[in-house]
């Protein structure tokens, strides 16, 4: 007699995989065999492109260290609710939230390396997994810190603006753009401690200003704060529940009789614009000037920083590349890959700025992404 | 005696200054040896420097994860000579492989991408880029540092689907094995610059020439070309152009010329690969321009007494009559032409013999033509032996006595009491020159000498850490300006000079060195002294 067996197995199979799958990172970012970098996303395209490797100067520039490459992530998943969601960095590694600015690429970093004792970033063991991180914020200097702040190039931080439609017909929409196509840092303090119910009215039209903010743990956007003067912020100020992303221009939604503005990083706004960025989101948006000074002169392609505000205290800034200082410090933790990635003195590295105009230096390439030479030192901090 | 201090360099960085690019070759011998000439590049490839695009010089050598740049041209530093992606390829690749597999990618040892632009200006090909290990032995740009050897490195355009090469250009390149994959170094082949063929071009005209019969003559001819163009001479006696067998050379000489080739044109015709181009032609004349020696007929004359100043010989021709004068000088096989005579009312010429340039002591053969004829037929001719006009040898004798001094002195001096390398990073070198340095050995009883310098290790003053005294090495020379007195040499390294039992004089032998000192990566931050005591032994 033959038995008939029934195959169940098929059935419960299928469901275990359904749950394995929701811990995954929410969509394919490539792991890396060499070293990982995370954090601000006002360097994420420079970076990228060095990492991934690029021929936007003329010459292919691809950027190792000791044989390894270089992965880069960047700080947010566009179409993920919250921008965030996870990542895995290396082979065989755990997934962890992605770092998504600044503040959280170094509290990776920090973590990856264990300082103060624990290695646990976000509810996960992160050791090893973070070898760099970009920043646009400052940790407080500290003589022999466990982190070194190594310049990558000089930013600044403007404004862009979009002028909505002129509703009521009266021609207005011309002083409008006019106007806000420069504005003093007083105006700016202005617009940003405005009520929603007494929003800054553009002299001489009927358009109002909306400010918009960026999500919190951005370095551009408490940077702007800090600069404009502005410690707590209007309730005219429209964050959407924290949720959006540093140089998108695309953010701007200005309704009618209606100018909304927010804070740029002037080197992506450069680098875009010039079609070095994967994508270009500052069509029909305008870059602002501060106080009489524009921040950039010419024009696409081929838009440059102008020193002048690049180099102010008032709107300029240093961005960093932040690496542990043990692996580049002979000694037991000394990395020569993740040192020749940081060699001021190498063309290759992520922080040459020298004389040089050739193209295939790393400096070609950050200048076609709008960064400009840059004006801190390096400094060491545990933060 | 001399010391040394060398300052460390402290700073926040300083570790990572340590990849430098290139290190300039220290003086010694071996810095002499060429990598031998890549054979087999598409198109020469040339490694400049990635900040300026200047060419890298041949002798200095780079470090594997150093960045470097590849031109198609010996430099390119106004960033305008890219590579350019041929028809069919649809990758640009950097590479390293084995001597001769730089076409079969299944071979080679390591490579990465550089994309695929239309275009690359100098792309950076460091040893350490590439990141993908190959198929070949040894697998991966770490593993051919940690091996050494001879390898080919390189940019090629690929065609990825079919995994073929399409154009492939490369250096030949010499690895120096170390067991870091960083510290390791390369040297490598400068291509020639690359001239484009051209056809033949002519550069001289072969010249037409008269010669005596039996005489040679010689016709030279030049082209420009590349290839080389060979050559073809080709005669002409009055019934067409035909090639001279075996005339394959730049000059064509007709030896024992007659009177009957006399009239013939030569040219050569240059060819290569790009064409052929024919010289003008030259012409061959043969005509007496002087009689040849006669054997037979001789007028018979005494030899001149000794003195005398003059020797009368027949003419052979009638009185009043206007001759030639030649004179064969010993063996002579041409005559020398002495101007001309007159024949006087005896039928005889009065020649002059006390000038010695025209009359040598020994054989002399004086002949007669009539002044203007063209045939030179001999109308008299005679020889005689000349005797010295200026006497005999004369000897004497002289005691000649010298007597020799010695100021008897031995003695060493050094110009510097301190060498200073100034600040040194790590994994760089400093040069120093040692100074000048006086041997004085006058000494009466010579015997040679040895100069030798002896140094320890470098100690940071308070504390155990050295650096070892290897890390100094020392190229001896002699002092600008001094020219040696033979036997006394340079030697190498730590053994100065030496000299075999010559005098130096007073002045002294000087010498100097050129110090090269290099910073280990494992050294600490720091000022380093250490002693070097230069020792004068008597052999």
């Amino acid at each position: 007699m033959k038995s008939k067996k029934v195959l169940a197995l098929g059935a419960a199979t299928a469901v275990a995989l359904v749950g394995a799958f929701a811990a995954a990172p929410a969509y394919a970012d490539p792991i890396t065999d060499g070293y990982s970098i995370v954090g601000s996303d006002t360097l994420q395209d420079a970076v990228g492109a060095l990492a991934n490797g690029t021929t936007i100067t003329g010459s292919s520039v691809k950027l190792k260290g000791a044989g390894k490459s270089l992965g880069s992530w960047d700080a947010f998943t566009l179409g993920v609710s919250g921008g965030v969601g996870k990542i895995q960095a290396k082979a065989y590694g755990p997934v962890f939230d992605r770092p998504n600015g600044s503040g959280a690429g170094r509290t990776s970093l920090l973590r990856s390396i264990g300082y103060s004792g624990s290695t646990v970033y976000n509810g996960v063991d992160v050791a090893g997994q973070v070898d760099f991180a970009r920043t646009s914020s400052k940790g407080t200097s500290v003589s022999g810190g466990v982190l070194t702040y190594v310049p990558f190039g000089q930013d600044a931080i403007s404004f862009i603006s979009e002028v909505g439609a002129d509703s009521d017909g009266d021609g207005d929409a011309a002083a409008a753009a006019a106007w806000v196509a420069s504005l003093t840092k007083a105006e700016l303090t202005s617009i940003y401690q405005s009520t929603s119910a007494a929003p800054v009215a553009v002299p001489g039209t009927d358009y109002v200003v909306k400010p918009l903010g960026l999500q919190s743990s951005s370095g551009t956007w408490t940077t702007f704060l800090t600069k404009i003067g502005v410690t707590t912020i209007g309730t005219g100020v429209d964050t959407r529940s924290n949720s959006i992303p540093e140089n998108d221009g695309a953010q701007l939604t200005a309704g009618a009789n209606e100018i909304q503005i927010v804070p740029v990083s002037a080197a992506n706004y450069v680098g875009q614009v010039n079609g070095a960025a994967r994508i270009n989101t500052m069509a029909g948006v305008t870059l602002g000037s501060i106080d009489g000074v524009a921040p950039a002169t010419g024009s696409a392609p081929n838009l440059v920083p102008n020193p002048t505000f690049y180099n102010s205290a008032d709107w300029g800034r240093t961005v960093f590349i932040v690496v542990p200082t043990a692996k580049i410090t002979p000694g037991a933790s000394f990395d020569q890959g993740t040192s020749d990635l940081v060699n001021t003195n190498s063309t290759v590295s992520l922080t040459y700025w020298g004389t040089s105009n050739a193209p295939g230096t790393s400096k070609a390439v950050k200048l076609k992404f709008g960064f400009a030479q840059p004006v801190d030192a390096a400094f060491t901090a545990n933060n | 005696m001399n010391s040394f201090i060398r300052r460390g360099r402290n700073g926040l960085l300083a570790a990572a200054t340590a990849a430098v690019l290139v290190i300039a070759p220290t003086m010694s011998a071996n810095a002499a040896t060429a990598v031998e000439p890549t054979v087999g590049s598409d198109k020469p490839l040339y490694l400049v420097s990635p900040e300026d695009g200047s060419l890298y010089p041949e002798g200095t050598s780079i470090l594997w994860g150093a960045a470097v740049a590849a031109a198609p041209t010996p430099g390119d530093e106004e960033y305008d000579s890219p590579w350019i992606r041929p028809a069919g390829a649809d990758q640009m690749r950097q590479f390293i492989s084995p001597r001769g597999q730089e076409r079969n990618i299944n071979a080679w040892n390591a490579y990465a991408s550089l994309g695929n632009p239309a275009t690359n200006l100098i792309p950076d090909v460091s040893g350490f880029g590439n990141t993908t290990a190959g198929l070949g032995t040894p697998s991966g740009a770490a593993a051919v540092a940690i091996a050494g050897g001879k390898y080919s490195l390189g940019v090629a355009y690929i065609h990825q689907d079919t995994t073929t090469v399409v154009e492939v250009n490369y250096t030949y390149i010499e690895v120096t094995a170390n067991s870091n994959p960083s510290l390791a170094t390369y040297t490598w082949d400068v291509p020639e610059v690359q001239v484009p063929d051209s056809a033949p071009a002519i550069t001289t005209q072969p010249a037409s020439a008269t010669v005596n019969p039996g005489a040679s003559a010689t016709f030279t001819a030049a082209a420009d070309g590349k290839p080389v163009p060979s050559v073809q001479w080709q005669s002409n006696a009055g019934s067409g152009w035909a090639d001279v067998a075996g005339a394959t050379n730049a000059s064509l000489t007709v030896s024992n010329t007659t009177l009957a080739q006399s009239g013939t044109q030569y040219r050569a015709v240059f060819t290569n690969t790009l064409g052929s181009v024919t010289t003008d032609a030259a012409t061959l004349t043969v005509a007496p321009v002087a009689p040849s020696k006669p054997t037979t007929g001789e007028s018979d004359i005494a030899d001149p007494a000794k003195g005398a100043q003059s020797v009368t010989i027949p003419a052979g021709v009638a009185a009043a009559q206007t001759v030639q004068v030649w004179n064969w000088a010993g063996a002579a096989a041409q005559p020398a032409n002495l101007g001309q005579a007159v024949v006087d009312a005896d039928g005889n010429v009065v020649v002059d013999i006390h000038d010695l340039a025209k009359f040598p002591a020994g054989l002399n053969t004086v002949a007669f033509t009539l002044a203007g004829d063209s045939s030179f037929t001999v109308t008299s001719w005679t020889s005689f032996t000349k005797l010295s006009g200026t006497g005999d040898p004369l000897t004497d004798t002289a005691d000649v006595v010298a007597t020799v001094t010695a100021s008897d002195l031995w003695a060493l001096e050094a110009t510097e009491s301190v060498i200073d390398f100034g600040n040194v990073a790590r994994n760089a070198t400093a040069t120093a020159s040692l100074g000048k340095v006086t041997v004085i050995d006058d000494r009466n009883e010579l015997k040679g000498w040895n100069l030798d310098a002896t140094w320890g290790d470098f100690v940071k003053a308070g504390t155990t850490d050295t650096i070892a005294a290897s890390n100094l090495t020392v190229a001896p020379k002699f002092f600008a300006g001094y020219n040696a007195i033979a036997g006394i040499t340079v030697g190498s390294g730590a053994h100065i000079a030496e000299s075999t039992p010559v005098s130096t004089l007073p002045s002294g032998a000087l010498f100097d060195a050129a110090l090269a000192f290099k910073a280990p990566v494992t050294a600490q931050a720091g000022e380093y002294h250490s002693t070097l005591t230069l020792t004068l032994t008597t052999k």
